[in-house]
């Protein structure tokens, strides 16, 4: 098997040039530009990008997980690592990375084509075309996809492997050695399994059309020897990361339903809104395509997809393509049975499983998703098996015209013909896949786009990170997407392009998980300026600086005093904040205060109160209550259930039913219910937040309603984050607490706004009280209403708008919420029911948070008749929702918990060593990296022997580690290590092992043929 | 062209005549099919939908006019420039529909192309 011959030296040139496109992205825009933002993660530190692929748990963002899945990509950016260590600029790295993947799909391309068009070169370069030039690509490059591209590089090297074997083209030796090549390019697909699985699914159909068109016992045989022994190979070679993933998939993971464990959102309906078969066929399913601006219509993501909709030429070539593969399974060439049998099945399971769920076929993909195991991986079907589609269709169109080559091309008018119909395909697949030769897939000159300059400071910051060797960086504002003004945005923190310094995010993915509430804890505290609580969270989280982002495309944030009053770092308009002084946030620590909270499941309310010596523990772990005496060491924090936050957020979630707005609320009293565990002592404390506007004091005593008897509690202290209330005696069991508040109307009723070409409208509104009632009557051709501005306007407060209405005739009655600051920041309407007599209407307004002012505009629509508009409003009432928490610590002595001195290292993102002194007593040590079963934490003596195994294992401060140790010497060190670094260690080994192994094979066997 | 067009109507018109029965009763269970649809039967217990009666046709010809595999891909690519030409008329929408009709005589030719080449194997040469 020669790859350049004196017959395809043309074909192969062109192949080898068509690999250099790339180059072509990159014409004209700048020494410094790269590719990168959103899923296009371009690391600007590759070194340290592969680095964190050597180990199987990513300490880097949010608290650390399970990295598993990304192993695989360790190929992947070890071609990024390779030139970026030889001194080459990122440009050139990025440059040499796409041409490489590029490159590869298209010379994979061609041995397959060499293999099935051995006579041809046209045919040859024209499947290299079809298969490397098509739609289902644009976004594979858009987002530099890592196993899009793997896949597609291996699928039709993979058939050619098979080919190769099958007609005894290589012997066993070589065929193990281009599988195990092959087994590398394909590693890059098990960052999402499901396209490892569309391999696996397209060989096997390849060995069973093999088989059928040429049935017989021995040659069954002998293809499923070849198919064994390939599928062994990969798996060998790939054993560095399908160990790991496939541990962590299943034991971490159910096997139905199990999307969302594995921190992707299950959206495989809304992918499929636009995979019928029409656009499957045609590889026009991408969702991102097909959403439009509402009042444009013009495409909001992918510019040039209107021409692919519109444009009469892009429609019909969209059609011919398909239609030529059609053609091809029916002029078929006798003696390439199998290619055509295994062609057309890809193809029709291609476009049947690429559908999804859409109808008609959709019941069966979900009827699979249902019932067989882990299908609910194939999250995203189009992207997941339209490679069958596009390479099916490229073999039989090219089929088809190599059968008219061969079959009639001995006559020289029916050959021109056919090459020109040839060359005009190659021409026009070039031409309708423009965005991605010209590499408009990346936007360029739009405010999206991907090329993007990083500013210098960023490589300043670079610079400044290795010398920061403090606790975690907790980035602000708090957006879940970063979108800077000089064009990058990012899913991730940005500092995890080129650091490996740990970071807090808010979590567009995982928003659910417990360190994802504690930080967005933290943000609402720190918004609140309840800066105790925010630097109680702060410390939990192992956070000790905030990473100020002046340069992000945000909304204006509420000031806060800690912004401007800690010690700052600034670099270019990056700034970072110290928020503690002379005090670490180290991430392995202990803890002498043990608490119980209650609910655990709302623990991100409780922590906030809970100082840096205190651990909050889940009552109901098995595993904390078999702590020794565990009863006499802990104490108890009970969140209560506030009235009106509850009232709130079962209003928002039934929103839609009219029913929970019908009924009036009383804002004047807040009622909190509690269940005590544990009969004892306890000390009320009510968040601090703007307490005076609702006439709570903040000093003497607090006139309280306990179970329906009047009392007082009084106040024994203030701090920006909580009132403290004595402590208080109660019982076992439910509990009742109503506070009495003040609750202003915030509007004034008869300081409203008409608009002035309104006003001049004869009998359009009548502006004024008529008994206390506004009376609006609606004529126009518009909507018209009266706008009512409200008082002193608090973002980070929800609030709460009653009004009685009476509906006299035509349209039905409307409020209208709006927020506005320079620019509109968000509204809301309401269409009340139809009522003719008074009724009263109750609905929540959750602001955005940003400054700006609220107004509520009453309205009247315009019906477009005589008759017009006519409706009354009363008692229009704005006030504040009381969201104000309360918790009952509960007081006493804690037991003999020790506070050992703990100095530790870390030695890898999966190994700490450290080292106890004063250690003698029990005490609980805490490591404040995500919980997972598989930290272990081992002791040795000074001899280095170990000193125990297996001590109380338990989740703790809700998603930490931590551990009870007892019985231990003075002076120790530890180990603490995720145990599942063992089997990437033992796959790496059997990788490599059979990597050697058959190379070396495959060198004796060189040599022993020489001699 | 002529001599083409000449040749396929002759060998159309021998195939015809060779099956008359056959398509008689092809023809007779299309009409009733659409009948039955066009006045509600089954309904509301099973809906009898164009989509249902277009692969029952396509199976019934497979198994008694004998089409072969060819045949039904092209059926597959006639419903193919249906599609194209009702995805260029107004009523894009229905463009959709055929292409479906498209991927069924699409499955079903390919069901018989794997039993075409199974048996091909299996008789004695």
């Amino acid at each position: 098997m020669r790859l350049l011959t004196k017959r395809n030296i043309i074909s192969f040139i062109f192949t080898i040039l068509l690999g250099l496109t790339p180059i072509l992205w990159f014409l004209g825009k700048g020494k410094e530009v790269l590719l990168n933002g959103v899923d296009t993660n371009f690391p600007l530190d590759p070194a340290s990008w592969i680095y964190r692929r050597l180990f199987v748990w990513d300490s880097v963002s949010n608290g650390g997980g399970d990295f598993s899945s990304g192993i695989p990509g360790l190929f992947f950016h070890f071609i990024q690592f390779l030139p970026f260590s030889l001194g080459f600029n990122l440009q050139t790295v990025q440059i040499f990375s796409l041409i490489f993947w590029f490159s590869v799909i298209v010379l994979s391309a061609y041995l397959f084509s060499r293999k099935v068009f051995p006579k041809s070169s046209i045919i040859q370069l024209l499947f290299v075309v079809f298969y490397s030039f098509n739609i289902y690509l644009f976004n594979t490059w858009e987002n530099v996809k890592v196993t899009n591209l793997s896949l597609i590089a291996s699928l039709p090297l993979g058939l050619a492997i098979l080919m190769y074997i099958k007609d005894k083209s290589i012997g066993y030796l070589r065929f193990s050695l281009f599988t195990a090549f092959l087994g590398i390019l394909l590693s890059g697909t098990g960052i999402n399994p499901a396209y490892f699985a569309v391999f696996f699914i397209s060989i096997f159909i390849f060995f069973l059309s093999n088989v059928l068109s040429d049935f017989s016992t021995n040659v069954a045989k002998e293809r499923a020897k070849e198919l064994g022994l390939f599928t062994l190979v990969i798996i060998l070679v790939n054993s560095f990361w399908i160990l790991p993933l496939g541990t962590y998939i299943s034991t971490s993971i159910s096997s139905s339903g199990s999307l969302g464990q594995i921190g992707f959102t299950d959206w495989v309906d809304s992918l499929s809104v636009h995979t019928g078969m029409l656009n499957v066929f045609r590889q026009l399913g991408a969702w991102d395509w097909y959403t439009t601006n509402e009042i444009t219509g013009q495409p909001v993501y992918i510019p040039y997809s209107v021409n692919y909709f519109n444009n009469l030429p892009f429609i019909v070539f969209s059609f011919l393509l398909p239609a030529l593969a059609i053609l091809g399974l029916i002029f078929r060439d006798k003696d390439k049975q199998n290619v055509y049998l295994s062609m057309g099945l890809m193809l029709a399971l291609g476009i049947f499983l690429g559908a999804g769920t859409h109808e008609p076929t959709g019941q069966i993909f979900k009827l699979l998703s249902n019932h067989v195991p882990f299908f609910s991986l194939f999250r995203s079907p189009w992207y997941i098996f339209t490679p069958l589609v596009v390479i099916s269709t490229a073999t039989l169109i090219c089929l088809l015209f190599y059968s008219f080559l061969t079959n009639y091309g001995m006559v020289t008018r029916k050959r021109v013909v056919i090459y020109l119909s040839i060359f005009v395909l190659l021409i026009g697949n070039l031409l309708y896949s423009y965005p991605l030769v010209t590499g408009k897939v990346f936007r360029p000159s739009r405010s999206d786009s991907f090329y993007v300059t990083f500013p210098d400071y960023l490589f300043e910051t670079k610079e400044w990170l290795r010398s920061h060797t403090g606790g975690r960086i907790i980035g602000y504002p708090d957006d879940q997407l970063e979108r800077f003004k000089w064009g990058y945005t990012g899913v991730d923190s940005i500092l995890s392009l080129f650091s490996q310094t740990e970071v807090m995010n808010p979590s567009l993915n995982k928003s659910n998980v417990s360190i994802s509430k504690i930080i967005a804890g933290f943000y609402e505290r720190l918004y609140k300026e309840e800066i105790k609580s925010a630097k109680n969270l702060a410390f939990k989280l192992g956070v000790d600086t905030l990473f100020e982002k002046q340069d992000q495309f945000v909304l204006p944030t509420p000031k806060n005093t800690l912004l401007s009053s800690n010690s700052i770092t600034q670099i270019g308009k990056w700034r970072f904040h110290s928020l503690f002084e002379n005090i670490k946030t180290p991430k392995i620590l202990t803890s002498s205060e043990i608490y119980y909270g209650y609910p655990y499941s709302d623990g991100e309310e409780l922590l906030p109160l809970l100082d840096r010596h205190s651990v909050l523990l889940n009552p109901e772990d098995e595993v904390v209550n078999n702590i020794p005496s565990i009863d006499l060491i802990k104490r108890n924090v009970v969140l209560s259930t506030n009235s009106q936050l509850k009232d709130l957020n079962e209003t928002l979630k039934d929103n839609l039913v009219w029913g929970v707005h019908l009924k009036p609320r009383d804002p004047s009293k807040v009622e909190y219910r509690f269940e005590i565990p544990q009969e004892g002592r306890y000390s009320p404390l009510i968040e601090r937040y703007k307490l005076e506007e609702f006439g709570i004091p903040l000093a003497g005593s607090l006139k309280v309603l306990l179970d329906n008897n009047e009392i007082k509690w009084d106040i024994s202290s203030v701090d920006d984050s909580y009132i403290y209330l004595n402590p208080q005696n109660f019982t076992n069991g439910e509990h009742s607490v109503i506070i009495s508040l003040q609750s202003n109307n915030l509007i004034n009723e008869k300081n409203f706004k008409i608009d002035d070409k309104d006003r001049a409208t004869v009998n359009s509104i009548e502006d004024k009280i008529e008994g206390n009632y506004l009376n609006i009557f609606n004529r126009t051709d518009h909507d018209i209403s009266m706008i009512f501005n409200i008082k002193n306007f608090d973002t980070l407060s929800n609030y709460i708008v009653q009004v009685k209405y009476k509906h006299i005739f035509g349209r039905s009655p409307a409020v209208l919420v709006t927020q506005n600051s320079d620019i509109p920041i968000k509204s809301e309407i309401w269409d009340l029911p139809n009522h003719p007599e008074w009724n009263d209407y109750t609905f929540y307004y959750q602001p955005i948070k940003t400054p700006s002012d609220l107004g509520v505009l009453l309205l009247a629509k315009q019906t477009g008749e005589y008759l017009g508009t006519r409706v009354l409003y009363k008692d229009l009432k704005v006030s504040k929702v009381f969201s104000n928490k309360m918790v009952l610590r509960q007081e006493g002595s804690t037991g003999n918990l020790s506070n050992p001195s703990i100095s530790f290292e870390k030695k890898s993102p999966v190994l700490y060593e450290g080292k106890v002194t004063n250690g003698s007593k029990p005490y609980i040590l805490i490591f404040s990296e995500n919980y997972s079963p598989d930290w272990s934490l081992e002791a040795y003596d000074s001899f280095g022997k170990k000193l125990y195994s297996n001590p109380l294992h338990f989740s703790a401060n809700l998603y930490a580690n931590a551990w009870y140790v007892d019985g231990m010497p003075e002076e120790y060190t530890f180990k603490i290590y995720y145990t599942r670094q063992n089997l990437l260690l033992i796959g790496a080994v059997i990788s490599f092992a059979t990597l050697i192994v058959i190379i070396v094979l495959n060198i004796v066997n060189k040599i022993r043929r020489k001699l | 062209m002529k001599k083409y067009y000449k040749n396929i109507v002759i060998k159309a018109e021998e195939w015809g005549i060779s099956r008359m029965t056959q398509l008689a009763i092809f023809n007779v269970v299309l009409v009733f099919l659409v009948l039955m649809r066009s006045v509600g039967y089954f309904q509301p217990f099973f809906l009898l939908t164009v989509n249902m009666i277009i692969v029952f046709q396509l199976i019934l010809g497979v198994i008694i006019l004998k089409l072969s595999s060819k045949v039904v891909f092209v059926i597959a690519l006639f419903f193919w420039v249906i599609s194209f030409l009702l995805k260029l008329s107004p009523a894009s929408f229905w463009a959709e529909r055929s292409a479906v009709y498209s991927f069924e005589a699409l499955v079903i030719a390919l069901f018989l192309l794997i039993f075409e080449s199974f048996n091909k194997k299996l008789q004695p040469s």
